[in-house]
């Protein structure tokens, strides 16, 4: 690397990325993960509720994790009525049969106030219910069994790929990270050169290198601090969800999250794809006088487009709109990696992919560089789309 | 001046912007070791010939020509050249010491030299004290101090300082001054641009003076001060304000390059340096009743607001 180049990479990185900043910030983050669990850990130990019944408790079937505990009772019914009132028990629960030629069950609760709890013992006495029903038309328990118990789908496929949820939660974060890149980008070319700009400085480091030294630095720099402040937001998150596993929560770790073998083409995807859209950030930001006027500043959000429309095909990471995503410069460092992971990609697809993502880099870079070298001289006025296009294909 | 002595010459140097000729065939050449002062109105295109001339815009016409120490002709070195623009700032939410570094490695120095220049400059500039403070903490005045010293910590050969007086008071700016002289003693060639004349005219060896893009005048300060800008100035005042006839009449005598109307009563004449000057005296005494008369030889200062009228039509 040019030694100029790797000067500016240094002092952009250091200016935009403070360690020890971002450190305070994912200790507080987590911290407040920590207690948010935590709260909510008590809030649901705090939301057992005790339910005497008076009838046939052996009918009723909660989840093995329910906050309501059902206790059977010999007490009478005023007995209980005290109980309730003195807040020793939360209900009382009172289940008969009814006779007749449709035997059903009438369920009667004794409360203090209107319970909040009832939705969750909706569905088992709807189970009761129902058991009941196939009781009275004469099935044998082994019938009654088979009727009960959901259909079971063995899934088998050809090519040993098949997709979860949380691959698909795992697709969805990496295209949010990668947004996030890149919003992260937008705001420091914005500050790094719009700002400089502002601020004259940009003459003296132009008389001092070569403006494609300083772009080239900063392209560096800038996209390094942008991927470390990410990487520490997704710290944060991987942290979050450890709390969350020692709280209890048992959540699946996604089978996507340890194919280490794709790492490296992510990783060059994602740089690529950074890079590709801080080359845009550069050559705009450098065109702006101020941000707050400037008819220019929607071009920024320009590449929030293609990174983002690959959320509405992640239904169908294969589709023909996720396939020509993934082959376009800009598009493809969110697409790629979503069909990567929950899709199925020929090897000409990433070849493809990777040699378009590299020469859109190389070209970019060198018209950015250009508009660059011109836009950051250029003051009070800001250049007609004529002007552009005359800076971006002509050697200065 | 031996012609080995030359740093840089410039020939035939031409710019335009759209229709507009903002440089229009400027030759000059800046010898070693010299303070060569260009100066001119706004506008006048100062700021493109001096981008121009260390490689941050192309001429449309002509060429530079640098030569070393020995004579040779050399591409422009960048590391070379210490620049400090009209149009300046800094990184505000950056510290002093930390910024002068930067620039210092960007400008060729290795990290350990950087560090040490940063050191010496701050010291020589009496702000050491603030080398971990941010530079939005500082004043103006300092604040121009490290803009000063990111643009000549790396020893370069050639230093061009574009208003380098603006924004400084005057303990200050004699601190400049001395500043520039040593720099220039230190065998550093300085190309200034300024407006703050008095400082310019005890400063400059050569002056280049523009205006519309063109040469006006080059030279010494003495040569200038002989050339048809320069001259001597009768500064009369009279008892009584002298009647518009009489100062028509003046404007005709042979002689007579301008009149500056002070006040009511107070005229500035400027006239040719071969002007006698107890005839003037006279003749002015014929015109009224004098209160005051002094002379003396015509300052930058004057030239320089007679060639900015000239450019404006209104000479």
């Amino acid at each position: 690397m040019n030694r100029n180049v790797f000067t500016v990479a240094k002092w952009e990185f250091r200016r935009y990325f403070k360690l020890r900043d971002q450190l305070v910030g994912v200790a507080s983050l987590l911290i407040g993960a920590a207690i948010g669990f935590g709260a909510v850990k008590f809030a649901q130990s705090s939301n057992r509720v005790d339910l005497a019944v008076i009838g046939s408790i052996s009918d009723l079937e909660l989840p093995p994790n329910s906050d309501i505990h059902l206790v059977p009772t010999t007490e009478s019914l005023e007995e209980l009525r005290a109980k309730v009132d003195a807040k020793k028990l939360d209900g009382v629960l009172t289940l008969r049969e009814t006779d007749g030629t449709n035997p059903n069950y009438h369920a009667e609760l004794l409360v203090r106030n209107q319970p909040s709890w009832l939705p969750k013992l909706q569905p088992c006495l709807d189970r009761a219910k129902s058991k009941l029903a196939i009781q009275n038309a004469k099935l044998t328990s082994d019938q009654l069994e088979q009727i009960l118990t959901p259909q079971q789908v063995t899934i088998t496929s050809t090519t040993n790929h098949l997709v979860s949820n949380p691959d698909r939660l795992v697709a969805i974060g990496m295209m949010s990270a990668m947004v996030l890149v890149s919003f992260l980008g937008l705001s420091f070319f914005m500050t790094g050169i719009t700002g400089e700009k502002q601020q004259r400085i940009t003459e003296q480091i132009v008389s001092a290198i070569s403006p494609q030294a300083w772009i080239d630095g900063k392209l560096i720099g800038l996209t390094a601090a942008s991927f470390a402040s990410t990487s520490s937001i997704l710290f944060t998150g991987l942290a979050t969800y450890g709390i969350a596993w020692l709280a209890g929560y048992g959540f699946v770790l996604p089978g996507s999250l340890t194919r280490w073998d794709l790492l490296p083409v992510l990783l060059v995807l994602f740089v690529g794809g950074a890079i590709f859209w801080n080359c845009f950030y550069a050559a705009i930001s450098s065109i702006i006088n101020d941000p707050n006027t400037s008819a220019r500043s929607g071009l920024l959000f320009v590449p929030m487009l293609p990174l983002s429309a690959s959320f509405f095909a992640i239904p169908q990471p294969d589709g023909l709109a996720m396939r020509i995503l993934s082959l376009i410069p800009g598009a493809s460092s969110t697409a790629m990696p979503i069909r990567l992971l929950i899709g199925e990609v020929a090897w000409w697809e990433l070849a493809i992919c990777l040699a378009s993502l590299f020469l859109g880099v190389a070209l970019l870079r060198l018209i950015a560089g250009r508009i660059f070298a011109a836009g950051i001289m250029l003051y009070g006025k800001e250049p007609n789309w004529r002007e552009l296009l005359h800076w971006a294909f002509t050697k200065q | 001046m031996a012609n080995d002595d030359v740093l840089v010459s410039a020939h035939e140097i031409g710019k335009s912007f759209l229709s507009v000729r903002a440089v229009d065939s400027i030759s000059f050449q800046v010898h070693r070791g010299h303070i060569f002062s260009l100066l001119g109105p706004n506008g006048a295109g100062k700021s493109t010939l001096v981008r121009m001339l260390i490689g941050m815009l192309p001429p449309d016409q002509g060429c530079f020509t640098w030569k070393n120490r020995q004579g040779q002709i050399e591409p422009l070195n960048r590391s070379q050249i210490g620049y400090l623009p009209e149009d300046r700032g800094l990184y505000k939410d950056q510290k002093v010491g930390a910024t002068l570094e930067y620039f210092g490695a960007l400008r060729g120095l290795s990290p350990h030299a950087a560090k040490q220049a940063a050191a010496t400059w701050m010291s020589r500039l009496e702000i050491e004290q603030y080398a971990n403070s941010k530079l939005e903490t500082l004043s103006k005045g300092n604040q121009q101090k490290v803009q000063i010293a990111t643009a000549v910590l790396h020893r370069p050969d050639f230093v061009v300082l574009d208003e380098p007086f603006s924004g400084l008071d005057p303990i200050n700016q004699e601190l400049m001054l001395d500043l520039i002289r040593k720099i220039r003693d230190a065998g550093a060639t300085v190309l200034l641009s300024a407006h703050q004349l008095n400082l310019v005219e005890r400063l400059a060896d050569h002056v280049l003076l523009v205006a519309q893009g063109r040469e006006v005048l080059s030279g010494s300060v003495d040569e200038i001060r002989r050339s048809p800008f320069g001259g001597k100035s009768l500064h009369v005042e009279f008892e009584q304000a002298l009647s518009a006839e009489s100062l028509s009449s003046l404007r005709q005598m042979k002689g007579v390059q301008e009149i500056v109307e002070d006040h009511s009563k107070a005229i500035t004449l400027h006239i040719h340096t071969d002007q006698n000057q107890t005839e003037w005296l006279n003749t002015l005494d014929a015109m009224g009743k004098i209160r005051s008369f002094h002379s003396d030889a015509t300052s930058l200062h004057d030239i320089y607001l007679r060639v900015g009228r000239k450019a404006k039509g209104a000479i």
